[in-house]
Protein backbone atom coordinates (compact mmCIF):
# COMPACT_ATOMS: atom_id res chain seq x y z
CA UNK A 1 0.00 0.00 0.00
CA UNK A 2 1.58 3.21 1.02
CA UNK A 3 5.17 4.04 0.96
CA UNK A 4 7.63 3.84 4.00
CA UNK A 5 9.60 6.93 2.89
CA UNK A 6 6.18 9.49 3.41
CA UNK A 7 6.42 8.42 6.56
CA UNK A 8 10.11 9.12 7.42
CA UNK A 9 9.45 12.07 9.19
CA UNK A 10 7.27 10.56 11.40
CA UNK A 11 9.29 7.00 12.57
CA UNK A 12 12.20 9.77 12.88
CA UNK A 13 10.07 11.75 15.39
CA UNK A 14 9.01 8.21 17.28
CA UNK A 15 12.92 7.55 17.78
CA UNK A 16 14.26 10.97 18.85
CA UNK A 17 10.99 10.70 21.54
CA UNK A 18 11.89 7.39 22.15
CA UNK A 19 15.50 8.17 22.61
CA UNK A 20 15.03 11.53 24.69
CA UNK A 21 12.24 8.98 27.11
CA UNK A 22 14.60 6.75 27.58
CA UNK A 23 17.64 8.90 28.64
CA UNK A 24 15.04 10.52 31.18
CA UNK A 25 14.11 7.28 32.47
CA UNK A 26 17.79 6.61 32.78
CA UNK A 27 18.59 8.93 35.27
CA UNK A 28 15.48 8.60 37.53
CA UNK A 29 15.65 6.28 40.51
CA UNK A 30 16.79 6.62 43.95
CA UNK A 31 20.08 7.38 43.32
CA UNK A 32 20.68 10.55 41.49
CA UNK A 33 22.67 10.43 38.36
CA UNK A 34 22.71 13.44 36.09
CA UNK A 35 21.43 13.10 32.76
CA UNK A 36 25.09 14.07 31.26
CA UNK A 37 26.11 11.51 33.11
CA UNK A 38 23.66 8.98 32.26
CA UNK A 39 24.09 9.55 28.16
CA UNK A 40 27.97 9.14 28.72
CA UNK A 41 27.52 6.07 30.42
CA UNK A 42 24.88 4.30 28.07
CA UNK A 43 27.12 5.47 25.07
CA UNK A 44 30.41 3.86 27.03
CA UNK A 45 32.38 6.74 27.60
CA UNK A 46 34.52 6.21 31.20
CA UNK A 47 33.29 7.73 33.97
CA UNK A 48 34.48 8.78 37.20
CA UNK A 49 31.72 7.68 39.51
CA UNK A 50 31.91 3.91 39.47
CA UNK A 51 28.36 3.57 41.36
CA UNK A 52 26.76 5.50 38.51
CA UNK A 53 27.98 2.79 36.32
CA UNK A 54 26.86 -0.16 38.02
CA UNK A 55 23.50 1.26 39.08
CA UNK A 56 22.91 1.99 35.07
CA UNK A 57 24.41 -1.44 33.24
CA UNK A 58 23.06 -3.60 35.95
CA UNK A 59 19.82 -2.28 36.58
CA UNK A 60 18.20 0.68 34.83
CA UNK A 61 19.86 -0.36 31.38
CA UNK A 62 17.96 -3.76 31.64
CA UNK A 63 14.78 -2.09 32.93
CA UNK A 64 14.56 0.11 30.30
CA UNK A 65 15.03 -2.20 27.79
CA UNK A 66 12.54 -4.60 29.14
CA UNK A 67 10.50 -1.48 29.38
CA UNK A 68 10.84 -0.91 25.60
CA UNK A 69 10.49 -4.20 24.65
CA UNK A 70 7.43 -5.64 26.34
CA UNK A 71 5.59 -2.16 25.81
CA UNK A 72 6.43 -2.81 22.09
CA UNK A 73 5.43 -6.48 22.15
CA UNK A 74 2.18 -5.44 23.76
CA UNK A 75 1.34 -3.01 21.38
CA UNK A 76 2.21 -4.80 18.30
CA UNK A 77 -0.08 -7.83 20.08
CA UNK A 78 -2.91 -5.01 20.82
CA UNK A 79 -2.33 -4.52 16.99
CA UNK A 80 -2.62 -7.73 15.60
CA UNK A 81 -5.58 -8.76 17.88
CA UNK A 82 -7.66 -5.41 17.10
CA UNK A 83 -7.26 -6.05 12.93
CA UNK A 84 -7.92 -9.81 13.34
CA UNK A 85 -11.20 -9.21 15.44
CA UNK A 86 -11.92 -5.87 14.03
CA UNK A 87 -12.95 -4.67 17.12
CA UNK A 88 -10.74 -1.82 18.43
CA UNK A 89 -11.28 -3.16 22.12
CA UNK A 90 -9.06 -6.21 21.59
CA UNK A 91 -5.54 -6.26 23.41
CA UNK A 92 -3.13 -8.31 24.02
CA UNK A 93 -5.33 -10.12 26.69
CA UNK A 94 -8.66 -10.81 24.99
CA UNK A 95 -7.53 -14.90 24.14
CA UNK A 96 -7.23 -15.06 27.83
CA UNK A 97 -3.43 -16.26 27.61
CA UNK A 98 -2.72 -13.59 30.43
CA UNK A 99 -5.03 -15.20 32.65
CA UNK A 100 -3.65 -18.58 32.21
CA UNK A 101 -0.67 -16.77 33.35
CA UNK A 102 -2.45 -15.17 36.42
CA UNK A 103 -4.32 -18.82 36.96
CA UNK A 104 -0.43 -20.27 37.02
CA UNK A 105 1.01 -17.94 38.82
CA UNK A 106 -1.98 -18.72 41.45
CA UNK A 107 -2.00 -22.26 41.43
CA UNK A 108 1.90 -21.92 42.01
CA UNK A 109 1.50 -19.34 44.85
CA UNK A 110 -1.08 -20.41 46.86
CA UNK A 111 -0.34 -24.51 46.03
CA UNK A 112 2.80 -24.20 47.70
CA UNK A 113 1.66 -22.65 51.11
CA UNK A 114 -0.25 -25.30 51.15
CA UNK A 115 2.33 -27.62 50.58
CA UNK A 116 4.31 -26.34 53.44
CA UNK A 117 5.08 -22.51 52.72
CA UNK A 118 6.93 -20.56 50.18
CA UNK A 119 9.85 -21.45 51.67
CA UNK A 120 10.41 -24.47 49.71
CA UNK A 121 11.84 -21.86 47.15
CA UNK A 122 14.71 -19.76 47.21
CA UNK A 123 13.97 -16.08 46.44
CA UNK A 124 15.83 -16.79 42.96
CA UNK A 125 14.11 -19.64 42.73
CA UNK A 126 10.88 -18.37 43.23
CA UNK A 127 11.27 -16.13 40.68
CA UNK A 128 11.96 -18.44 37.86
CA UNK A 129 8.93 -20.52 39.38
CA UNK A 130 6.93 -17.97 38.37
CA UNK A 131 7.62 -17.43 35.08
CA UNK A 132 7.72 -21.05 34.38
CA UNK A 133 4.15 -21.28 36.32
CA UNK A 134 2.66 -18.18 33.84
CA UNK A 135 4.27 -19.48 31.09
CA UNK A 136 2.63 -23.05 31.09
CA UNK A 137 -0.90 -21.25 32.83
CA UNK A 138 -0.85 -19.47 29.50
CA UNK A 139 0.35 -22.79 27.58
CA UNK A 140 -2.76 -24.16 28.84
CA UNK A 141 -4.98 -21.67 28.15
CA UNK A 142 -3.17 -21.74 24.25
CA UNK A 143 -4.07 -24.78 23.62
CA UNK A 144 -7.32 -25.05 24.93
CA UNK A 145 -8.04 -21.58 22.22
CA UNK A 146 -6.10 -23.57 19.37
CA UNK A 147 -8.04 -26.66 20.20
CA UNK A 148 -11.34 -24.36 19.97
CA UNK A 149 -10.62 -22.52 16.98
CA UNK A 150 -10.48 -25.84 15.00
CA UNK A 151 -14.32 -26.13 15.56
CA UNK A 152 -14.78 -22.49 14.48
CA UNK A 153 -15.26 -20.51 11.58
CA UNK A 154 -15.57 -17.31 12.63
CA UNK A 155 -13.50 -14.77 14.36
CA UNK A 156 -16.40 -13.11 16.68
CA UNK A 157 -16.60 -16.77 18.08
CA UNK A 158 -13.49 -16.83 18.88
CA UNK A 159 -13.08 -13.46 20.34
CA UNK A 160 -16.00 -14.48 22.75
CA UNK A 161 -14.40 -18.15 23.33
CA UNK A 162 -11.37 -15.94 24.34
CA UNK A 163 -13.19 -13.73 26.98
CA UNK A 164 -15.11 -16.66 28.21
CA UNK A 165 -11.76 -18.47 29.08
CA UNK A 166 -10.29 -15.54 30.57
CA UNK A 167 -13.40 -15.15 33.26
CA UNK A 168 -13.16 -19.06 33.92
CA UNK A 169 -9.41 -18.50 34.95
CA UNK A 170 -10.12 -15.50 36.30
CA UNK A 171 -13.21 -17.37 38.51
CA UNK A 172 -10.74 -20.17 39.36
CA UNK A 173 -8.12 -17.49 40.66
CA UNK A 174 -10.96 -15.47 42.92
CA UNK A 175 -11.37 -19.27 44.50
CA UNK A 176 -7.85 -20.42 45.40
CA UNK A 177 -6.78 -17.00 46.69
CA UNK A 178 -9.94 -17.45 48.92
CA UNK A 179 -7.70 -20.93 50.49
CA UNK A 180 -4.45 -18.76 49.97
CA UNK A 181 -2.51 -17.94 53.05
CA UNK A 182 -1.99 -14.33 53.90
CA UNK A 183 1.90 -14.43 52.42
CA UNK A 184 0.94 -16.43 49.26
CA UNK A 185 -2.17 -13.67 48.77
CA UNK A 186 0.45 -10.86 49.53
CA UNK A 187 3.03 -12.74 46.79
CA UNK A 188 0.10 -12.76 44.31
CA UNK A 189 -0.73 -9.38 44.98
CA UNK A 190 2.70 -7.96 44.11
CA UNK A 191 3.18 -10.18 41.19
CA UNK A 192 -0.38 -8.83 39.63
CA UNK A 193 1.35 -4.85 39.93
CA UNK A 194 3.91 -5.67 37.42
CA UNK A 195 7.57 -5.10 37.55
CA UNK A 196 9.74 -4.50 35.48
CA UNK A 197 12.93 -4.09 37.48
CA UNK A 198 13.20 -7.85 38.30
CA UNK A 199 14.78 -9.15 35.01
CA UNK A 200 18.55 -9.01 34.60
CA UNK A 201 20.78 -9.02 31.66
CA UNK A 202 20.63 -12.91 31.31
CA UNK A 203 16.76 -12.90 31.66
CA UNK A 204 16.53 -10.52 28.89
CA UNK A 205 18.59 -12.00 26.94
CA UNK A 206 15.97 -14.90 26.98
CA UNK A 207 13.30 -12.47 27.07
CA UNK A 208 14.34 -10.70 23.84
CA UNK A 209 14.78 -13.73 21.95
CA UNK A 210 11.53 -15.08 22.77
CA UNK A 211 9.36 -11.78 22.12
CA UNK A 212 11.56 -11.70 18.39
CA UNK A 213 9.90 -14.86 17.97
CA UNK A 214 6.25 -13.78 18.37
CA UNK A 215 7.29 -10.12 16.31
CA UNK A 216 8.48 -11.81 13.60
CA UNK A 217 5.64 -14.42 13.03
CA UNK A 218 3.30 -11.00 13.36
CA UNK A 219 5.91 -9.10 10.71
CA UNK A 220 5.50 -12.53 8.30
CA UNK A 221 1.39 -11.94 8.67
CA UNK A 222 1.93 -8.24 8.06
CA UNK A 223 0.15 -8.51 4.27
CA UNK A 224 -2.08 -10.93 5.57
CA UNK A 225 -3.45 -8.23 7.94
CA UNK A 226 -3.90 -5.62 5.39
CA UNK A 227 -5.97 -8.18 3.17
CA UNK A 228 -8.12 -9.22 6.54
CA UNK A 229 -9.46 -5.15 6.58
CA UNK A 230 -11.54 -6.19 4.00
CA UNK A 231 -13.21 -8.82 6.07
CA UNK A 232 -12.25 -12.10 6.04
CA UNK A 233 -14.26 -13.61 2.72
CA UNK A 234 -12.65 -10.91 1.15
CA UNK A 235 -8.95 -11.54 2.31
CA UNK A 236 -9.80 -14.96 1.28
CA UNK A 237 -10.62 -14.32 -2.45
CA UNK A 238 -7.38 -12.22 -2.12
CA UNK A 239 -5.10 -15.57 -1.25
CA UNK A 240 -5.31 -15.67 2.08
CA UNK A 241 -5.57 -19.19 3.75
CA UNK A 242 -7.73 -17.95 6.59
CA UNK A 243 -6.86 -21.17 9.15
CA UNK A 244 -3.31 -20.99 8.29
CA UNK A 245 -3.19 -17.29 8.66
CA UNK A 246 -5.22 -17.56 12.24
CA UNK A 247 -3.29 -20.12 13.38
CA UNK A 248 -0.65 -17.49 13.00
CA UNK A 249 -2.09 -14.50 14.54
CA UNK A 250 -3.25 -17.10 17.41
CA UNK A 251 0.70 -18.29 18.31
CA UNK A 252 2.17 -14.94 17.84
CA UNK A 253 -0.16 -13.13 20.16
CA UNK A 254 -0.07 -15.57 22.38
CA UNK A 255 4.05 -15.89 22.79
CA UNK A 256 3.59 -11.37 23.02
CA UNK A 257 1.27 -12.05 25.74
CA UNK A 258 2.23 -15.00 27.50
CA UNK A 259 6.00 -14.44 27.43
CA UNK A 260 5.81 -10.65 28.98
CA UNK A 261 2.77 -11.38 31.62
CA UNK A 262 5.26 -14.37 32.79
CA UNK A 263 8.52 -11.83 32.90
CA UNK A 264 7.33 -8.88 34.15
CA UNK A 265 3.66 -9.88 35.41
CA UNK A 266 -0.26 -8.28 34.06
CA UNK A 267 0.63 -5.00 32.28
CA UNK A 268 -2.62 -3.32 31.10
CA UNK A 269 -3.69 -0.82 28.96
CA UNK A 270 -0.48 -0.76 26.90
CA UNK A 271 -1.86 -3.09 23.73
CA UNK A 272 -4.97 -1.09 23.72
CA UNK A 273 -3.68 2.50 23.91
CA UNK A 274 -0.47 2.08 21.41
CA UNK A 275 -2.47 0.94 18.20
CA UNK A 276 -5.09 3.68 19.15
CA UNK A 277 -2.39 6.53 19.55
CA UNK A 278 -0.61 5.31 16.59
CA UNK A 279 -3.82 5.27 14.08
CA UNK A 280 -4.90 8.65 15.37
CA UNK A 281 -1.47 10.38 14.81
CA UNK A 282 -1.61 8.74 11.20
CA UNK A 283 -4.96 8.36 9.74
CA UNK A 284 -3.85 8.56 6.36
CA UNK A 285 -2.56 4.91 6.36
CA UNK A 286 -4.24 1.59 7.86
CA UNK A 287 -0.87 -0.14 5.75
CA UNK A 288 0.43 -2.48 8.51
CA UNK A 289 3.82 -2.08 6.84
CA UNK A 290 3.54 1.11 8.71
CA UNK A 291 1.00 0.75 11.53
CA UNK A 292 2.83 -2.23 12.53
CA UNK A 293 6.81 -1.01 13.08
CA UNK A 294 4.96 2.62 14.48
CA UNK A 295 2.80 0.72 17.16
CA UNK A 296 6.29 -0.93 18.27
CA UNK A 297 7.68 1.84 18.74
CA UNK A 298 4.82 3.75 20.25
CA UNK A 299 4.01 0.74 22.77
CA UNK A 300 7.97 1.28 23.90
CA UNK A 301 7.65 4.58 24.05
CA UNK A 302 4.57 4.75 26.00
CA UNK A 303 5.45 2.09 28.98
CA UNK A 304 8.72 3.70 29.33
CA UNK A 305 7.07 6.87 29.94
CA UNK A 306 4.70 4.80 32.70
CA UNK A 307 8.01 3.60 33.92
CA UNK A 308 9.64 7.01 34.36
CA UNK A 309 6.11 8.18 36.03
CA UNK A 310 5.99 5.09 38.45
CA UNK A 311 9.37 6.23 39.67
CA UNK A 312 7.92 9.81 40.93
CA UNK A 313 10.83 11.68 39.77
CA UNK A 314 12.76 12.62 43.08
CA UNK A 315 11.51 9.92 45.54
CA UNK A 316 12.44 6.67 46.61
CA UNK A 317 9.01 5.13 45.72
CA UNK A 318 8.13 3.02 42.70
CA UNK A 319 4.76 2.32 42.24
CA UNK A 320 3.04 -0.48 40.38
CA UNK A 321 3.55 -0.16 36.52
CA UNK A 322 0.11 -1.84 36.25
CA UNK A 323 -1.01 1.02 37.69
CA UNK A 324 0.65 3.43 35.88
CA UNK A 325 -0.29 2.62 32.20
CA UNK A 326 -4.20 2.29 33.47
CA UNK A 327 -4.06 5.74 35.19
CA UNK A 328 -1.77 6.82 31.51
CA UNK A 329 -3.64 4.40 29.23
CA UNK A 330 -7.62 5.19 29.88
CA UNK A 331 -7.27 9.24 30.03
CA UNK A 332 -5.00 8.96 26.72
CA UNK A 333 -7.59 6.92 25.19
CA UNK A 334 -10.25 9.00 26.31
CA UNK A 335 -8.84 12.29 25.40
CA UNK A 336 -7.51 10.73 21.55
CA UNK A 337 -11.21 9.50 21.52
CA UNK A 338 -12.86 13.06 21.82
CA UNK A 339 -10.22 14.88 19.72
CA UNK A 340 -10.90 12.84 17.21
CA UNK A 341 -14.84 13.30 17.54
CA UNK A 342 -14.52 17.15 16.87
CA UNK B 1 -14.13 -21.53 -20.53
CA UNK B 2 -16.16 -21.72 -17.59
CA UNK B 3 -18.13 -25.77 -16.91
CA UNK B 4 -20.41 -26.36 -14.36
CA UNK B 5 -20.49 -30.09 -14.18
CA UNK B 6 -23.55 -31.76 -12.51
CA UNK B 7 -23.21 -28.73 -10.53
CA UNK B 8 -25.42 -29.12 -7.22
CA UNK B 9 -25.09 -26.70 -4.37
CA UNK B 10 -26.18 -26.41 -0.82
CA UNK B 11 -25.31 -26.88 2.82
CA UNK B 12 -25.20 -29.83 5.37
CA UNK B 13 -26.87 -28.86 8.53
CA UNK B 14 -26.82 -31.46 11.01
CA UNK B 15 -26.11 -34.50 8.80
CA UNK B 16 -29.08 -33.42 6.53
CA UNK B 17 -28.30 -31.72 3.00
CA UNK B 18 -30.07 -29.13 1.77
CA UNK B 19 -29.83 -28.79 -1.73
CA UNK B 20 -30.26 -25.22 -3.63
CA UNK B 21 -29.57 -25.59 -6.98
CA UNK B 22 -29.70 -29.16 -8.34
CA UNK B 23 -27.31 -30.45 -11.56
CA UNK B 24 -26.34 -27.43 -13.32
CA UNK B 25 -24.82 -28.25 -16.50
CA UNK B 26 -23.41 -25.65 -18.59
CA UNK B 27 -20.43 -23.72 -20.17
CA UNK B 28 -19.85 -20.43 -20.42
CA UNK B 29 -17.63 -18.62 -23.03
CA UNK B 30 -15.01 -15.97 -22.50
CA UNK B 31 -16.07 -12.53 -22.42
CA UNK B 32 -19.67 -12.87 -21.26
CA UNK B 33 -22.06 -11.01 -18.88
CA UNK B 34 -23.76 -13.24 -16.96
CA UNK B 35 -26.84 -12.55 -15.00
CA UNK B 36 -27.83 -15.25 -12.22
CA UNK B 37 -31.34 -14.56 -12.09
CA UNK B 38 -34.21 -15.70 -9.95
CA UNK B 39 -36.39 -14.78 -6.89
CA UNK B 40 -35.56 -14.22 -3.12
CA UNK B 41 -34.14 -17.58 -1.67
CA UNK B 42 -33.71 -19.07 -4.74
CA UNK B 43 -30.47 -19.67 -4.46
CA UNK B 44 -28.09 -16.85 -6.06
CA UNK B 45 -25.88 -16.24 -3.82
CA UNK B 46 -25.46 -19.81 -2.59
CA UNK B 47 -24.49 -20.73 -6.34
CA UNK B 48 -21.81 -17.00 -6.80
CA UNK B 49 -20.19 -18.52 -3.35
CA UNK B 50 -19.80 -21.78 -4.95
CA UNK B 51 -18.68 -20.60 -8.23
CA UNK B 52 -16.07 -18.38 -6.27
CA UNK B 53 -14.53 -21.05 -4.20
CA UNK B 54 -15.78 -19.54 -0.96
CA UNK B 55 -18.06 -22.89 -0.56
CA UNK B 56 -17.52 -26.53 -1.60
CA UNK B 57 -20.34 -27.85 -3.92
CA UNK B 58 -22.88 -30.87 -2.44
CA UNK B 59 -22.07 -32.63 -5.78
CA UNK B 60 -20.39 -31.95 -9.12
CA UNK B 61 -17.78 -29.60 -9.85
CA UNK B 62 -17.31 -25.97 -11.02
CA UNK B 63 -14.00 -25.96 -13.67
CA UNK B 64 -11.95 -23.06 -15.02
CA UNK B 65 -10.15 -24.25 -17.92
CA UNK B 66 -10.14 -27.42 -17.21
CA UNK B 67 -8.86 -27.05 -13.16
CA UNK B 68 -11.19 -27.61 -10.52
CA UNK B 69 -12.28 -24.51 -8.68
CA UNK B 70 -12.67 -25.83 -4.48
CA UNK B 71 -9.19 -27.73 -5.26
CA UNK B 72 -7.74 -24.65 -6.25
CA UNK B 73 -5.27 -23.00 -3.34
CA UNK B 74 -6.50 -19.92 -2.43
CA UNK B 75 -3.50 -17.85 -4.08
CA UNK B 76 -4.31 -20.03 -6.93
CA UNK B 77 -7.79 -18.70 -7.03
CA UNK B 78 -7.05 -15.22 -6.35
CA UNK B 79 -5.06 -15.27 -9.46
CA UNK B 80 -8.13 -16.23 -11.49
CA UNK B 81 -11.51 -15.35 -9.39
CA UNK B 82 -12.02 -11.73 -7.84
CA UNK B 83 -15.36 -10.98 -6.32
CA UNK B 84 -17.58 -7.67 -4.99
CA UNK B 85 -19.89 -9.60 -2.23
CA UNK B 86 -22.60 -7.85 -0.15
CA UNK B 87 -21.26 -8.03 3.20
CA UNK B 88 -19.50 -4.29 3.72
CA UNK B 89 -16.93 -6.11 7.17
CA UNK B 90 -14.47 -3.78 5.34
CA UNK B 91 -12.42 -1.50 8.10
CA UNK B 92 -14.60 2.23 7.10
CA UNK B 93 -11.10 3.75 8.36
CA UNK B 94 -9.77 3.09 4.95
CA UNK B 95 -8.56 5.89 2.32
CA UNK B 96 -10.28 4.66 -1.27
CA UNK B 97 -6.73 4.01 -2.58
CA UNK B 98 -5.65 1.84 0.11
CA UNK B 99 -8.79 -0.67 -0.37
CA UNK B 100 -8.02 -0.66 -4.22
CA UNK B 101 -4.73 -1.42 -4.37
CA UNK B 102 -5.36 -4.53 -1.99
CA UNK B 103 -6.72 -5.88 -4.91
CA UNK B 104 -2.95 -6.20 -5.96
CA UNK B 105 -2.10 -8.04 -3.07
CA UNK B 106 -2.55 -11.68 -5.27
CA UNK B 107 0.59 -9.99 -7.36
CA UNK B 108 2.63 -8.49 -4.74
CA UNK B 109 5.65 -10.29 -2.25
CA UNK B 110 5.54 -11.33 0.90
CA UNK B 111 4.84 -8.07 2.47
CA UNK B 112 2.75 -6.84 -0.01
CA UNK B 113 4.86 -4.49 -1.58
CA UNK B 114 3.34 -2.07 -3.97
CA UNK B 115 5.47 -2.08 -7.04
CA UNK B 116 5.08 1.37 -9.47
CA UNK B 117 3.30 -0.85 -11.71
CA UNK B 118 0.90 -1.80 -9.04
CA UNK B 119 0.24 1.60 -8.50
CA UNK B 120 0.36 2.56 -12.15
CA UNK B 121 -2.52 -0.09 -12.30
CA UNK B 122 -4.62 1.31 -10.19
CA UNK B 123 -4.09 4.91 -10.89
CA UNK B 124 -5.71 3.80 -14.19
CA UNK B 125 -8.53 2.06 -12.76
CA UNK B 126 -9.30 5.21 -10.86
CA UNK B 127 -9.62 7.09 -14.05
CA UNK B 128 -11.15 4.51 -15.96
CA UNK B 129 -13.89 4.56 -13.21
CA UNK B 130 -14.36 8.21 -12.85
CA UNK B 131 -13.64 8.06 -9.45
CA UNK B 132 -10.05 9.46 -9.02
CA UNK B 133 -11.78 12.34 -6.47
CA UNK B 134 -12.62 9.36 -3.97
CA UNK B 135 -8.75 7.74 -4.21
CA UNK B 136 -8.06 10.32 -0.82
CA UNK B 137 -11.40 9.94 1.31
CA UNK B 138 -12.18 6.89 3.57
CA UNK B 139 -14.68 4.67 3.01
CA UNK B 140 -17.20 5.56 5.82
CA UNK B 141 -17.60 8.95 4.67
CA UNK B 142 -18.59 7.57 0.95
CA UNK B 143 -22.19 7.14 -0.02
CA UNK B 144 -22.99 3.95 -0.73
CA UNK B 145 -22.99 4.24 -4.91
CA UNK B 146 -19.73 5.42 -4.64
CA UNK B 147 -18.34 2.68 -2.22
CA UNK B 148 -19.92 0.32 -4.80
CA UNK B 149 -17.67 1.88 -7.62
CA UNK B 150 -14.44 1.41 -5.28
CA UNK B 151 -15.19 -2.04 -4.47
CA UNK B 152 -15.58 -3.14 -8.18
CA UNK B 153 -12.06 -0.69 -8.47
CA UNK B 154 -10.72 -2.98 -6.26
CA UNK B 155 -11.74 -6.02 -8.06
CA UNK B 156 -10.61 -4.87 -11.60
CA UNK B 157 -7.33 -4.26 -9.56
CA UNK B 158 -6.86 -7.61 -8.89
CA UNK B 159 -6.76 -8.33 -12.62
CA UNK B 160 -8.54 -11.70 -12.46
CA UNK B 161 -10.28 -13.31 -15.76
CA UNK B 162 -12.98 -13.88 -14.19
CA UNK B 163 -15.55 -11.57 -11.42
CA UNK B 164 -17.98 -12.26 -9.75
CA UNK B 165 -20.64 -9.30 -8.61
CA UNK B 166 -22.82 -10.20 -5.76
CA UNK B 167 -26.11 -7.97 -5.89
CA UNK B 168 -23.83 -5.13 -7.33
CA UNK B 169 -27.22 -2.71 -7.85
CA UNK B 170 -28.78 -3.81 -5.25
CA UNK B 171 -28.20 -0.11 -3.39
CA UNK B 172 -28.03 1.64 -6.29
CA UNK B 173 -30.61 4.69 -7.99
CA UNK B 174 -31.46 4.11 -11.61
CA UNK B 175 -28.87 6.24 -12.76
CA UNK B 176 -25.77 5.08 -10.55
CA UNK B 177 -27.07 1.47 -11.72
CA UNK B 178 -27.12 2.33 -14.94
CA UNK B 179 -23.76 3.96 -14.49
CA UNK B 180 -22.10 0.96 -13.05
CA UNK B 181 -23.69 -1.27 -15.88
CA UNK B 182 -22.90 0.77 -18.79
CA UNK B 183 -18.69 0.44 -17.04
CA UNK B 184 -19.32 -3.50 -16.86
CA UNK B 185 -20.64 -4.21 -19.76
CA UNK B 186 -17.45 -1.98 -21.44
CA UNK B 187 -15.01 -3.62 -19.14
CA UNK B 188 -16.83 -7.44 -20.67
CA UNK B 189 -16.05 -5.96 -24.16
CA UNK B 190 -12.81 -4.24 -24.02
CA UNK B 191 -10.92 -6.89 -21.73
CA UNK B 192 -12.37 -10.13 -22.46
CA UNK B 193 -13.34 -10.89 -19.05
CA UNK B 194 -15.82 -12.82 -17.96
CA UNK B 195 -18.60 -10.73 -15.28
CA UNK B 196 -21.23 -12.85 -13.09
CA UNK B 197 -23.30 -10.83 -11.75
CA UNK B 198 -26.51 -11.72 -9.42
CA UNK B 199 -29.73 -9.84 -9.50
CA UNK B 200 -33.45 -9.32 -8.78
CA UNK B 201 -33.79 -6.83 -11.20
CA UNK B 202 -34.92 -9.39 -14.39
CA UNK B 203 -35.57 -6.39 -16.41
CA UNK B 204 -32.44 -4.45 -16.64
CA UNK B 205 -30.74 -8.42 -15.91
CA UNK B 206 -32.34 -9.33 -19.82
CA UNK B 207 -31.35 -5.90 -21.58
CA UNK B 208 -27.95 -6.24 -20.62
CA UNK B 209 -26.63 -9.87 -20.23
CA UNK B 210 -25.05 -11.95 -22.85
CA UNK B 211 -26.25 -14.98 -21.35
CA UNK B 212 -28.29 -15.84 -18.06
CA UNK B 213 -28.89 -18.23 -15.72
CA UNK B 214 -32.12 -18.64 -14.54
CA UNK B 215 -33.06 -20.14 -11.03
CA UNK B 216 -36.35 -21.33 -10.37
CA UNK B 217 -37.48 -23.26 -7.49
CA UNK B 218 -35.84 -26.79 -7.97
CA UNK B 219 -35.30 -25.95 -11.45
CA UNK B 220 -32.93 -24.10 -13.57
CA UNK B 221 -32.94 -22.38 -17.29
CA UNK B 222 -29.84 -21.02 -19.04
CA UNK B 223 -29.55 -19.48 -22.53
CA UNK B 224 -29.60 -15.67 -24.00
CA UNK B 225 -32.13 -13.69 -23.36
CA UNK B 226 -33.37 -14.15 -26.47
CA UNK B 227 -32.80 -17.38 -26.14
CA UNK B 228 -35.00 -17.84 -22.79
CA UNK B 229 -37.35 -15.52 -24.55
CA UNK B 230 -38.12 -17.85 -26.92
CA UNK B 231 -38.61 -20.75 -24.77
CA UNK B 232 -41.31 -19.02 -23.05
CA UNK B 233 -39.52 -19.17 -19.73
CA UNK B 234 -40.25 -15.65 -18.43
CA UNK B 235 -44.11 -16.15 -18.83
CA UNK B 236 -44.53 -18.87 -16.53
CA UNK B 237 -42.08 -17.47 -13.47
CA UNK B 238 -44.87 -15.33 -12.01
CA UNK B 239 -48.50 -15.88 -11.41
CA UNK B 240 -50.55 -14.18 -14.92
CA UNK B 241 -52.35 -12.05 -12.50
CA UNK B 242 -49.72 -10.32 -11.14
CA UNK B 243 -46.61 -9.88 -13.41
CA UNK B 244 -47.08 -10.25 -17.25
CA UNK B 245 -43.76 -10.68 -19.08
CA UNK B 246 -44.21 -9.03 -22.74
CA UNK B 247 -41.75 -10.63 -25.09
CA UNK B 248 -41.89 -7.77 -27.78
CA UNK B 249 -40.68 -5.34 -25.10
CA UNK B 250 -38.19 -7.76 -23.38
CA UNK B 251 -40.00 -6.58 -20.10
CA UNK B 252 -41.59 -7.48 -16.44
CA UNK B 253 -44.96 -5.48 -16.15
CA UNK B 254 -47.33 -4.80 -12.98
CA UNK B 255 -50.64 -5.63 -13.66
CA UNK B 256 -53.10 -3.03 -12.60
Amino acid sequence: MTELSKYKGFFTFLIGMLFLCLVFNLSLGSVNIPLWEAIKITLGYPTTKPTFEYILLDYRIPKSITAMLTGGSLGVCGLVMQTYFKNPLAGPYVLGISSGASLGVALLLIGSSWLGGLFIFSEIGLRWAIMIAATLGSFLVFCLILIAAARLNNSTSLLILGLMFGSLTAAIVNILMFFGSKEALQKYVFWSFGSLGNINASELKILGFILLIGLSVAVYSIKNLNSLLLGENYAQSLGVSLKKNRYLLILSSSILAGTTTAFVGPIGFIGLAAPHLIRLLIPSTRDHKIILPAVFLGGALLLLICDSIAQIPGSAYVLPINGITSLIGAPLIILLILRQKS
Amino acid sequence: MITLNKLTTGYAKNGVLKEISTELQLEIKKGSLVGILGSNGTGKSTLIKTLAGFQKPLFGSVQIQGKTVHEMSPKQRAKSISVVLTERQFNGDLIGRELIQLGRQPHTNWRGKQTSEDREIVSQILKQLNIEQLADQMLKTMSDGEVQKILLARALAQQTPIVFLDEPSSHLDLFNKSLLFQEIKKIVKKEMKTVFFSSHDLNTAIQISDQIILLLNNQWEYGSPDELIEKGVFQNIFPKETILFDPKKKQFNICV
